[in-house]
């Protein structure tokens, strides 16, 4: 018969959830921390259609990126974005610089995209700076997303 | 007994769970140990000044030395510079010097020197002044960030984040 406190151990040491909370939390004990940009400011992108690029940014409790600082660009350069469609943020005060607009926590960012269907494969390069509520701010990030055109109809010939 | 066990196996799981957050996760503002950077090369890298002349920090050899990574867009870094100019004045006789990196456009960062009244010198620069910062251990490039030498150019703390006039004065003082 399995002893009591084996079986405990093999609760705590089998249950997911509690290593993922506590790996989560234990920073957080151990005072102000700092994660690494890249960790702070998650990107993803995606095509939704021919013509048209989703970019979203999952941003970490305690962080925060500045509309004003987002920009994008398409590689191959032949490929041309048109104007990122920013939602609107969230007022954020400043002693230095008064009101500034902030994303906090999601944004999502559709971008018009042209030129896309001669290629099957691209990259999406995104410029973020953001700053750490604990009073850090970050020097501009350059994030690299590759995007395939799966899923999507009318694949254009791959490109050399 | 059976308690005793199940108290153990629970703190046992924290600890590692502890020790796994810190490993993962973030580093603190006070940026962790400094053993890793290399204290000589971060004082004998080139680094332009206000003027355009080529400056190297082991010039301040000899001296309490403080070295605040900031930019003019960072409101943080600019909560502190009081804080320095004010114990630049007041300490400075004691061997204590600051000088500030800013990771910024020259210009800006004179229009800001001039209007604050920096009393300490300021270098700038772009990609040369952040490979300096990433060498002086912001791999993460979080401003503002500070490293403190003591008189023999060895490291004696490091910090993300704007710091208070007794935070610094705790490192410092001890050292003057």
């Amino acid at each position: 018969m399995q002893r009591p406190h084996s079986r405990y151990c093999a609760i705590l040491l089998t249950n997911p959830w509690i290593l993922f909370w506590a790996v989560l939390v234990s920073p957080a004990l151990a005072g102000d921390t700092l994660l690494e940009p890249e960790q702070a400011f998650v990107i993803s992108a995606r095509l939704v259609s021919d013509t048209q690029l989703e970019v979203a940014y999952r941003i970490a409790p305690g962080y925060y990126l500045y509309r004003d600082k987002l920009d994008f660009r398409i590689e191959p350069a032949s490929m041309r974005l048109g104007e990122p469609r920013l939602p609107p943020g969230r007022w954020h005060e400043d002693e230095f610089f008064g009101r500034s607009e902030i994303y906090r926590e999601r944004l999502t960012v559709r971008i018009p995209l042209h030129g896309a269907e001669d290629y099957d494969r691209f990259r999406l390069v995104a410029v973020s700076q953001g700053c750490a509520d604990v009073g850090v701010c970050f020097l501009p990030i350059e994030q690299s997303v590759r995007i395939t055109r799966g899923g999507l109809p009318g694949l254009g010939a791959p490109q050399p | 007994m059976k308690r005793f066990w199940q108290a153990s196996l629970f703190l046992s799981v924290a600890a590692l769970a502890v020790a796994a957050g810190f490993y993962l996760n973030p580093v603190t503002r006070d940026g962790g140990g400094a053993d890793e950077i290399d204290a000589r090369a971060v004082l004998t890298s080139p680094l332009a000044d206000l003027r355009g002349e080529s400056r190297r920090l082991e010039e301040w050899a000899g001296k309490v030395l403080v070295v605040n990574f900031w930019a003019t867009w960072c409101p943080p870094c600019l909560e502190e510079i009081p804080i320095f100019i004010g114990m630049q004045e007041r300490l400075g006789d004691r061997g204590l010097q600051f000088v500030g990196i800013a990771i910024d456009d020259l210009e800006r960062v004179r229009v800001f020197v001039d209007r604050q009244g920096l009393n300490y010198p300021t270098l700038v620069g772009q990609a040369d002044a952040m490979a300096l910062s990433d060498l002086a251990g912001n791999a993460r490039g979080g401003l503002p960030y500070t490293l403190v030498f003591d008189r023999s150019g060895e490291i004696l703390s490091r910090h993300y984040g704007a710091l208070t006039r007794q935070k610094l004065e705790s490192i410092v003082l001890p050292a003057l």
